[in-house]
C-alpha cells in the first residue's frame, strides 16, 4: 500500500520524505485547501522547490485543492489547479464538480483524485466521478467499515485511499455546517474547521475551558487530556447527563488492521495532519513505514506507539471495525 | 490570565539563581538570542506578521521569570518580565522550558504537547498557531546557534553544551525518581478513591434511572421537546 503523508510547510515535506513517505500531499497558502490555517501551507515557489526535492527522492507530491469555490472568485481555485499542474505535481485532489470539470477539460493528462470532501461513499457516486471526470482515485470518507470498503473495491473502477492515522470526522465531509454555525467559516468554503481566530482557551483554577465562538466546547479537569475545539467533539449535557454526544476526542490509528486493509484492496493509506508539526510527521510516517515494511515481508504488525501524538492521547480503529454496532 | 503550577524539571532548581541574576545580563542574553533569530530566520517574522505585529508572554513554568516577546519583522524584541501584568500581550504560552525549547526547534509537536496539557495557551489562539507554524517551517538548531555565539571558542562551547545536556538528563532522571518515591503512596490512595468515586457515581446513576422509570410509569405520558433537554455544558 502507498503511504500518503501530510505536509503543511516545506520543512514538514522534507521530514515526510526523509521518514519514508511514498507520497506527500500539501496545499497552497489560501482558501483552496481544507487546512487553511495561519502561517501554514506553500507559496508557488515553495511548492516548486518541494516537488523538486520529493522527485529527487522518488516521492510523489499531490496538491489538495479540495474546498468549494465561492461564486465570483472561482478563478482562485482554477489558478491553483493550473499552477499545480505547471509545477509538476503528480495528482490534484479535488472535491467540487465544477473544478473537476475544469481540470478534466483544461488538463486532460493530469491525474485527478477525488477528495474526502466530496463524501463519495457508494458505488454509483464513485462511478459517476470516474465516468464524468476521469477520476482515478477516491479518498473514502472515515465512516465506512472494512466490509464496505472491500465491497466497493470489488465494484468500482478506481483506486481507493483510506485514512490511516490522525483526526477523525464522523460527519458527511464537505457537507458539515457545524463550524459555519458557530463561526461563520467552514472547512468546505474557507478551508478551516473551527478557525483559530474563533478559538479561546481559559485556564480557570485547575480546569481548562475551551470555547469556539460563543459556545463552550469543553471543560477539562486537571488530569484530562485535551482535544481539538470542534463542536462535534464537544462535551454537552443532554437528558441530565454530560458526555460526548457525537464523537470523543480521539485519533484514528489503523496499525492493528493494516493487513485487513491490504486484503480489502485498499491502494493507499492517508495520514491526516497537515496542521501538525514536523516532529509529528517524522514519528508517524516512520512508524507506518516500518509497519508496512514488516507486512510486505510477511511479518505481523507490532503494537502502535503513537498514542502520545493522538488527540485526547487515545486512539481508535474508528468505523473500520464498528465495534459499537 | 491564570498562574500555572511550576513544572518539576532541573530548571526549577536553578530558578532562584535566574530570578536573582542581574536584569542587564538576562536582557543581554535575550537581545543576542533575538538578534540571532532575526538574522538567521527572518522568514519566521515575515510569515507570522503577514496579518499584524503582536506581542506574546512566554511563561516557562519551571523558571521564576517570564518573557515578553514582540513579533515584529523589523524590530523584534525579547525581554524578561517578573509579572504577567507588566505588558499588554495578545496571548500567553505556558509550559516547562524544555518543552518550549523543543517546540522552538520543531523537535516536539505543539498539538501533542497541548493535548497532554504540557502546554497551555490563553488569548489569541490564531496568533499562537501562526507563530507555531512559522517556527515549525524553519530548521532551528539551538545547540549550533549557542555554540557559534562563542566565536573562536565554539568547539569548547560545543563540548560544554554536550556535558550540560548529559548532566541535565541525569538530574531529570533523579528528579523523576524522587518525585515518584514521594508521590507513589499518595497516587495509590488517590487511585483507590477514584475507583470508589466512580463506583458510587455509577450506583447513583442506576438509582436515578430507576427513579425516572418509576416516575414515568406513575405519570401519564407527556410530550417534551428534545430541545429542552439539550444544553451546552457551560458551568460558567
Amino acid at each position: 500500500m502507498e503511504l500518503v503523508c501530510p505536509a503543511g510547510t516545506p520543512a514538514s515535506l522534507h521530514a515526510a520524505v526523509d521518514a519514508g513517505a511514498d507520497v506527500v500531499y500539501c496545499g497552497f497558502r489560501d482558501a483552496t485547501n481544507a487546512r487553511n490555517f495561519p502561517g501554514l501551507n506553500f507559496s508557488r515557489d515553495e511548492l516548486r522547490d518541494a516537488v523538486r526535492y520529493a522527485h529527487k527522492h522518488d516521492v510523489h507530491v499531490y496538491l489538495a485543492c479540495n474546498t468549494y469555490p465561492q461564486a465570483g472568485i472561482e478563478y482562485i481555485w482554477q489558478a491553483a489547479i493550473d499552477d499545480a499542474v505547471a509545477i509538476g505535481v503528480d495528482a490534484v485532489i479535488l472535491a467540487d464538480i465544477g473544478l473537476l470539470r475544469y481540470a478534466r477539460d483544461r488538463h486532460p493528462d493530469a491525474r485527478l483524485h477525488l477528495s474526502v470532501q466530496a463524501s463519495a461513499s457508494n458505488e454509483e457516486a464513485i462511478k459517476f466521478y470516474h465516468r464524468e471526470f476521469a477520476v482515478r482515485r477516491v479518498v473514502l470518507p472515515r465512516v465506512l467499515s472494512l466490509e464496505e470498503i472491500r465491497y466497493l473495491n470489488h465494484r468500482i473502477p478506481v483506486e481507493t485511499e483510506v485514512f490511516a492515522f490522525g483526526g477523525m470526522c464522523v460527519m458527511a465531509e464537505g457537507r458539515c455546517s457545524l463550524s459555519s454555525y458557530a463561526t461563520g467559516e467552514s472547512p468546505n468554503m474557507n478551508g478551516v474547521c473551527s478557525p483559530a481566530a474563533h478559538v479561546h482557551y481559559e485556564e480557570r483554577d485547575d480546569m481548562t475551558v475551551s470555547r469556539l465562538g460563543d459556545f463552550t466546547i469543553n471543560i477539562y479537569d486537571q488530569n484530562e487530556k485535551v482535544g481539538y475545539p470542534t463542536l462535534c467533539k464537544g462535551r454537552f449535557r443532554a437528558m441530565n447527563k454530560s458526555g460526548y454526544l457525537f464523537e470523543e476526542p480521539t485519533s484514528l490509528d489503523v496499525t492493528a488492521i493494516l493487513p485487513e486493509l491490504a486484503e480489502a484492496g485498499v491502494t493507499a493509506l492517508k495520514i491526516e495532519g497537515r496542521q501538525r508539526g514536523k516532529a509529528y510527521i517524522s514519528q508517524v510516517v516512520s512508524a507506518f513505514r516500518a509497519s508496512l515494511d514488516r507486512i510486505s515481508q510477511g511479518q505481523l504488525t507490532t503494537r502502535s506507539s503513537l498514542s502520545t501524538l493522538s488527540e485526547g492521547q487515545s486512539d481508535t480503529t474508528g468505523a473500520y471495525r464498528r465495534s459499537w454496532q | 490570565m491564570s498562574e500555572s503550577h511550576p513544572s518539576f524539571t532541573p530548571f526549577l532548581l536553578i530558578s532562584p539563581f535566574v530570578r536573582n541574576a542581574p536584569r542587564a545580563l538576562v536582557q543581554k542574553i535575550c537581545n543576542h538570542a533575538m538578534a540571532t533569530m532575526h538574522t538567521r530566520h527572518k522568514a519566521v517574522f515575515e510569515r507570522v506578521t503577514e496579518r499584524e505585529t503582536f506581542a506574546l508572554l512566554i511563561a516557562p513554568t519551571d523558571l521564576d521569570m517570564m518573557f515578553y516577546l514582540k513579533i515584529d519583522p523589523d524590530q523584534p524584541e525579547l525581554r524578561p518580565v517578573c509579572h504577567p501584568s507588566e505588558e499588554p500581550v495578545a496571548a500567553r504560552i505556558s509550559g516547562p522550558l524544555p518543552a518550549l525549547l523543543e517546540l522552538l526547534q520543531g523537535k516536539s509537536d505543539g498539538d501533542a504537547l497541548f493535548f497532554s496539557r504540557t502546554l497551555r495557551i490563553e488569548g489569541r489562539t490564531d496568533l499562537v498557531v501562526a507563530l507555531r507554524n512559522a517556527l515549525d517551517g524553519e530548521e532551528i538548531d539551538l545547540r549550533t546557534a549557542v555554540s557559534n555565539s562563542f566565536g573562536v571558542a565554539s568547539p569548547a562551547a560545543r563540548v560544554m553544551l554536550r556535558f550540560a545536556e548529559t548532566l541535565y538528563g541525569q538530574v531529570q532522571h533523579d528528579m523523576d525518581r524522587s518525585a515518584h518515591a514521594l508521590t507513589a503512596s499518595l497516587e495509590r490512595r488517590l487511585g483507590g478513591l477514584d475507583k470508589r468515586t466512580t463506583a458510587q457515581a455509577e450506583a447513583m446513576s442506576r438509582i436515578e434511572n430507576s427513579l425516572q422509570r418509576n416516575s414515568r410509569r406513575a405519570k401519564p405520558a407527556q410530550t417534551t421537546s428534545p430541545k429542552d433537554d439539550f444544553a451546552f455544558n457551560d458551568h460558567t
